[in-house]
């Protein structure tokens, strides 16, 4: 050792890596010949043994009692169960984890369930997560698909990534529950549950089985913080999102939609009719300025989303992202209304099933007819409905 | 506390290891990468969000993400775990915090099952700890509470990717802006009662 180190002043640094027996071994000598000597430095360390134990003292609270302490391995069981109710199908073969869909959005777009044909277009979590959250709380009258490059995908895959999975940029709760799903056994049936007329495909049998799902209200309160980070991680500027947003409540509701089923799992058909969804704005929302910030997040430059943008009216529009990789949308005209036919293999997913959905609007209701079908013949049972 | 012989770098590989061989398919790796690490997890979930049923809730979400994604490089399991498990745990303490501010503004706190004074300083003090962790960086957090469960310098470096000899000043000032977040939480309910 250098004379010189022995008569240098410790850093606190040392001093507490030392308190906690972190140092090696050549620089514990070090500052232990140092300290040998030099009152005012042992005096410190004493202040920095301290302050350590008061923080370790405060931060021990923290530390889960002998009954807060789970089984690993029954940790482990659960999961497993997890695991299995993620590839429990749903209504017409559909499975959240084919949405890609964590539980936190799961449990957020629960009531959206009926509109799962619609949501295999979003089955790319981050694009979903980007995009159809905040972007399904306009109003949604309108439906515009968004062609969104896999490489944009990929991009927001890496943001998600670092944010986590159960990051969501606010709070959201469910100020009305839909409540369990009705299996009635007729059409007329889930007509009257529903309160509409139900249209049902005139050259099919009966369906083998029926779903009705009750009204639901999301609220919706961005945390503009959050937001930031999010347009941050995805290397976009926090000013982007129009800072009036913060806390303000953005009310979605679902109404009551009815599911026709024909056939089971992958290969069923799936008719969907629902009221139009809609949304309750805040007041003051600058809302072609949050379109246009969200638009960025999918990809697109400030110039390209200030022209998307100009073409939409923001507060009757349901943007669907699509990616562009084996997926594709065409504009088509179905019982006199304009929709769209999507058809394609969802690039996460591991199976083959091309899947195609038809989806339009017409007298306030959204439909939905999706199977694996060939458009040709969705396109007649879209039409035949009455 | 840690045992000594988590962070070596025999561990790393191996983990690495256990990753790949899910990733071709065997169960029973993830399975050994579950049980190696989830009371640690669990362990920094429960001190950032203080109830059981949501760490373990918290705790199966991270390891969900590795079992649906494992990772393509797994070059450091560790690592990636605790940042993801503080990512989580972070943004459930934070809407934790607002909620209970909206609530403290709005309604007064209801006792529901008589507590000892002891137990009810305990849980105040705790509750306000955790309310001081949320306002720091998420990193600052994250090395107090690891350092606080046994986590060696050494290991803390790997997990959140700084230089060894960093460590220590991040631990101090952490500890400086820990102890004053402390302070202004305190100061500020003790304003508010």
């Amino acid at each position: 050792m250098k004379w010189w180190e022995k008569k240098m002043h410790t850093r606190d640094t040392e001093l507490r890596a030392l308190a906690e027996g972190q140092l090696d071994d050549a620089s514990r000598e070090r500052v232990q010949a140092h300290l040998d000597g030099c009152a005012s430095c042992r005096e410190r360390l004493e202040r920095v043994r301290d302050e350590l134990a008061a923080l370790d003292e405060q931060l021990a609270l923290l530390a889960p009692g002998a009954s807060q302490r789970p089984r690993a391995e029954l940790a482990l069981a659960r999961l497993h169960a997890q695991i299995a109710d993620d590839y429990k199908p749903l209504a017409g073969g559909m499975t959240l984890r084919k949405l890609g869909l964590s539980r936190n959005w799961q449990r957020a777009l629960s009531g959206l369930a009926a509109v799962l044909v619609v949501a295999v277009l979003l089955s790319i979590a981050p694009v979903r997560a980007a995009a159809s959250e905040l972007l399904s709380v306009f109003r949604l009258e309108q439906i515009v698909v968004l062609p969104v490059s896999l490489q944009d995908i990929e991009h927001l895959e890496s943001v998600s990534y670092e944010l986590g999975d159960d990051f969501f940029p606010g709070d959201w709760e469910e100020i009305e529950e839909p409540g369990e799903p009705q299996h009635p056994a007729t059409v007329a049936e889930a007509g009257d549950l529903a309160g509409f007329p139900v249209r049902t495909p005139s050259a099919r049998p009966a369906p083998d089985e029926i779903v009705v799902r009750g009204q639901m209200v999301t609220r919706f309160e961005p945390d503009l913080e959050m937001m930031q980070l999010l347009f941050e991680t995805a290397g976009l500027s926090p000013d982007l999102v129009p800072p009036e947003i913060d806390g303000e409540a953005f009310d979605l509701t679902m109404p009551v939609s009815v599911v026709q089923i024909w056939g089971d799992e992958e290969e069923a058909l799936m008719v969907m009719q629902m009221r139009t969804p809609s949304v309750d704005f805040p007041e003051g929302v600058d809302e072609d300025a949050l379109g246009e910030a969200v638009l960025q997040l999918l990809g697109l430059s400030a110039e390209e989303a200030a022209a998307f943008s100009a073409t939409i009216d923001w507060s009757s529009t349901l943007l669907l992202p699509l990616p562009d990789d084996g997926m594709s949308a065409e504009p088509v005209v179905v019982n006199g209304a304009e929709g769209y036919v999507v058809t394609g293999t969802p690039p996460d997913e591991e199976t083959d099933v091309v899947y195609t959905s038809v989806l339009w609007q017409k007298d306030g209701f959204l439909y939905v007819v999706g199977g694996i079908e060939d458009t040709a013949t969705l396109l007649d049972i879209a039409n035949s409905l009455q | 506390m840690a045992d000594s012989e988590t962070g070596d770098s025999l561990m790393m590989v191996s983990d690495a290891l256990l990753v790949q061989r899910f990733r071709e398919g065997d169960v029973a790796s993830f399975e050994e990468l579950f049980l190696r690490h989830y009371d640690r997890v669990y362990g920094l979930l429960y001190r950032l969000v203080g109830t059981r049923h949501e760490a373990e809730d918290l705790t199966q979400e991270v390891f969900l993400r590795l079992y649906r994604r494992p990772l393509a490089r797994p070059d450091n399991v560790t690592g990636w775990l605790y940042r993801v498990a503080m990512n989580v745990g972070y943004n459930a303490l934070r809407s934790e915090n607002r909620r209970l501010r909206r609530e403290r503004a709005s309604a007064p706190e209801v006792e529901v099952a008589p507590s000892t004074e002891a137990e009810v300083t305990g849980r105040e003090t705790s509750r306000q700890v955790r309310a001081a962790l949320s306002t720091l960086p998420p990193r600052s957090a994250q090395l107090l509470v690891m350092r606080q469960m046994g986590f060696s310098y050494r290991e803390l470096a790997e997990i959140v990717g700084v230089a060894p000899g960093s460590v220590g000043t991040l631990l101090n000032r952490a500890g400086e802006a820990f102890r004053k977040a402390y302070h202004e939480v305190v100061g500020e309910e003790d304003a508010h009662s």
